[in-house]
């Protein structure tokens, strides 16, 4: 249970009063960042490496995040965490280089188990202590086994990742995101394997770094290639009045069509929408999908530019599903899944990962807290692979300073805007975040899970509440009864 | 304004411009702090009711001077800023349970010895030699750790006397006859050597004690630590030190010295500032390198959740334990002769048991 010792909710600083208004300090205030490392951050799930990175017995990784370190590790009996402190005087058992370098420790234990640096003293792969030195000059009652095992930490594995929770009463992953994790895993998640990795430090708040990523109602002005693109064919779909209730951002852009235009115009428009967003994002739609795309553009279709377009991405999706399986992907139905089990172009797995899924391929971001202004933000490119292909995965994040020209333009773009975001937040007569309730809800729905947490609010409500930012990309503020 | 060496004010630069009452002597001359003298340095506090030095730290003074440290010069001074809680800082260095792990290169040259304080229940005696080697091969073996500790540390033993020891290797020429107990042997050996470096550097005009007989009547540990930020660390008759300060509850200061004895003669120029370097720099000397990599990460460590106390064994990290409640009777406000005395426990306490105060 959440709940402070006199059965009632803790006070909120800087609370969501109104949804459409964030207050700003929540953005750098020291108080609200440390209440945040208190009540949010020991009682969420967060991804703490990809299962590439472990592939044998005995291979082990550091994760760290709000100044608390774990090793993850694959046992005999599948990955487990353990808290990374030695039971002795609390060195870390393996790493303990903290987050802003971006450096992850691995290794692998299967010979050696782990010996703790300061006095040798030694678990195996399942955490359990096997050799205290000179074990004769403690105190039997310091040496009890419960004690000197390390300390496991919760651990679950889905989308080929591996999840930690310093909560053991917290609902299990696929309880806590809800259905968008069963939507996500029709569309073949947990079969992706990452390609590039790259982070980076960003001087900003956590929660500005993502909230970059939470509408698209910036891709115009932040990321105007993407609309310049399309410009032939497609209007502006946030200048148009607003859509239905529900309706994804897909079936919105097909409400975009300008007057008098083509199908051969509406495909080309599409074609090089995608073309950039591949280019800007150096995946999400990978180049052997572009390729794809690219032998399809003189397909035979109908006159009518609406029919065609959804045509034509039907094709696409059936063609790259034909081409990659006969390579030995696993990929699924594309087409059916986007009709059984929809998601978004964006979506967000509370409190720090995103999965940006077009195709087969995805985009993914994690996001981890250095400081109130401070936060390492982490891009990966994932995709399928044959099966017998020859992969070897990264081992840890290529750093590049938030301004590198080497990160592809899209994010390059975003984090041009997010560390001076950070430094208007300080304007005098700034208070609040001015949100549309109807394109940026996901800021504020999210907003108001932090709050439901600081505040203690029951679990049970939390979850429901985490649930509705399945799809909530570029959506309306919910009702989130918190 | 100008104060003379006393601290007397001598000048107030138009003194006219303020009131009589601003003036008076007594506010303007500088206000003293309580300081003494002792073992070669300036001691200060902040607090003119404390307990004298002697009386807060207690005999180990005076057998600290009995080995000249009083008469040590700074042969060089490095400085370091560790992320680290200066208790975290200075508690690596108040056991030798870390020496196996963490100074690997001194265990595997004289295995036996460590292994004889913690692998092992302790006997009475220390384990100096391995029994199926030649009193050679021991000796050997002992000036390969001497090496180690040299190269290591530096001032703590310090190159001459090295040198010293290396020429007394060859057991047999010695003019001695050894006990058939290599163990006895070898302690005759390092008799010998004590007595060869106070007689050599003696001739060569340094004023080093007679370090067989200071051993005996004023017997000090290879590692002492004065409450609350002074290490001394002597093996023959230089010393390493040691000096931490706190800049936050996450980060603090170290200072490292070599001190040795000069020639009473010899115009030796002392540093007069540290030379600062990166705690991960290798221009330091490797033995507390190797400290100052576990000393970060023991910081951080600290914030895992499950950790919530030192798991501390108390017979052989009972230092680490009496400084912290000494500490909590300064916060709780323990009277002041309770405090000295339970200081002055904390003599030759390193790698030593809990001890018991009166609070």
């Amino acid at each position: 249970m959440l709940k402070s010792a006199d059965g009632g909710l803790r006070p909120v600083p800087f609370p969501v009063d109104d949804p459409e208004r964030i207050p700003v300090r929540r953005y750098y205030d020291e108080e609200f960042y440390k209440l945040e490392l208190e009540h949010l951050w020991p009682h969420v799930w967060q991804m703490a490496c990809r299962l590439e990175q472990i592939p044998e017995v005995g291979d082990w990784v550091e994760y760290s995040s709000a100044g608390r370190g774990v090793i993850v590790v694959r046992t005999e009996s599948g990955v487990k965490a353990f808290h990374n402190a030695c039971r002795h005087r609390g060195v870390p058992i393996a790493g303990g280089y903290g987050n802003e370098c971006g450096k992850v420790a691995s290794g692998n234990c299967a010979q050696t188990g782990f010996i703790c640096p300061f006095h040798g003293w030694r678990w195996n792969i399942d955490g359990e202590n096997t050799l205290v030195y000179g074990k004769h000059i403690f105190s039997d009652r310091q040496l009890d086994p419960e004690d000197i095992n390390l300390v496991p930490c919760r651990l679950e594995t889905w989308a080929n990742c591996a999840w930690i929770n310093h909560d053991n009463g917290a609902p299990s992953v696929r309880e806590t995101f809800g259905p968008v994790a069963d939507r996500l895993d029709a569309h073949g998640i947990g079969d992706l394997r990452m390609e590039w990795w790259y982070g980076t430090v960003l001087p900003a708040n956590w929660k500005i770094a993502m909230e970059a990523f939470m509408e698209g109602y910036h891709v115009l002005t932040t990321h105007p290639q993407l609309s310049v693109a399309r410009r032939d064919a497609l209007n502006d779909m946030y200048e148009l009045a607003s859509g239905l209730e529900g309706e994804t951002s897909q079936a919105k852009s097909r409400r975009n069509l300008k007057e008098g235009v083509t199908t051969r115009q509406t495909i080309d428009a599409q074609f090089r929408g995608m073309e950039q967003l591949s280019i800007g994002m150096g995946g999400m739609v990978h180049p052997k999908e572009l390729e794809i795309m690219r032998s399809l553009l003189d397909a035979d279709l109908p006159d009518d530019p609406m029919q065609a377009t959804g045509m034509w991405f039907g094709m696409v999706q059936q063609k790259i599903v034909d081409e990659l399986r006969a390579k030995g992907e696993p990929i699924p139905d594309l087409n059916k899944v986007a009709v059984s089990d929809p998601v978004n172009a964006v979506e967000f797995l509370f409190p720090h990962w995103f999965v940006l899924p077009v195709f087969s391929s995805m985009s993914s971001y994690r996001i981890r807290p250095l400081g109130p202004e401070s936060c390492l933000f982490e891009i990966w490119s994932l995709t399928m692979y044959p099966e017998d292909a020859d992969y070897t995965p990264p081992l840890e994040p290529t750093m590049l300073p938030f301004d590198s020209p080497d990160f592809p333009p899209i994010p390059r773009q975003d984090y041009s805007n997010i560390p001076i975001q950070q430094k208007g937040l300080h304007a005098t007569g700034f208070d609040f975040m001015r949100l549309s309730h109807t394109t940026e809800g996901l800021i504020s729905n999210y907003h108001q899970i932090i709050d439901g947490y600081l505040a203690g609010r029951p679990q049970e409500q939390l979850t429901q509440a985490i649930h509705e930012l399945g799809g909530n990309f570029d959506g309306p503020i919910k009702n989130l009864d918190l | 304004w100008r104060f003379n060496m006393d601290g007397e004010n001598t000048f107030v630069y138009g003194k006219h411009l303020f009131s009589e009452r601003q003036l008076n002597p007594d506010d303007i001359n500088l206000i003293p702090c309580r300081v003494e003298t002792a073992i070669g340095c300036a001691w200060i506090n902040f607090d003119n009711d404390a307990p004298s030095l002697r009386d807060s730290i207690g005999p180990l003074i005076d057998r600290l001077e009995a080995h000249n440290v009083h008469k040590l010069k700074a042969e060089w001074w490095v400085g370091t800023v560790l992320p680290a809680n200066w208790k975290i800082a200075m508690e690596a260095f108040m056991e030798g349970y870390h020496v196996m792990t963490t100074h690997p290169q001194l265990q595997d040259i004289v295995p036996m010895l460590y292994d004889g304080m913690y692998k092992f229940p302790r006997k009475d005696q220390v384990e100096l030699v391995d029994p199926s080697k030649s009193l050679r091969e021991n000796v050997d073996m002992q000036l390969e750790s001497m090496k180690r500790l040299s190269d290591g540390m530096d001032g703590m033993l310090h190159k001459k006397e090295l040198e010293i020891a290396r020429s007394l290797a060859d057991v047999d020429s010695l003019g001695v006859e050894f006990p058939e107990d290599k163990n006895m042997a070898m302690m005759m050996w390092l008799g010998i050597v004590q007595d060869q470096i106070t007689k050599r550097l003696q001739a060569a005009g340094e004023p080093v004690p007679d370090l067989n007989t200071v051993c005996q009547t004023d017997p000090i540990n290879a590692v002492e630590f004065l409450f609350p930020h002074y290490f001394l660390l002597p093996y023959f008759s230089s010393f390493s030190a040691y000096r931490i300060r706190p800049l936050g509850p996450e980060s603090c200061f170290f200072e490292l010295w070599s001190l040795t004895t000069y020639p009473e003669d010899t115009d030796h120029e002392v540093p007069m500032e540290p030379t600062m370097l990166p705690y991960d720099s290798p221009k330091f000397p490797p033995i507390p390198r190797q400290d100052y990599s576990n000393i970060p990460l023991n910081q951080i460590g600290l914030h895992a959740k499950g950790f919530e106390f030192m798991r501390l064994s108390k017979d052989v990290e009972g230092l680490v334990s009496n400084f912290h409640r000494l500490l909590d009777g300064y916060l709780a406000g323990v009277p002041a002769e309770k405090l000295a005395r339970a200081n002055q426990l904390l003599a030759g306490n390193f790698d030593g048991v809990i001890k018991e105060f009166e609070f």
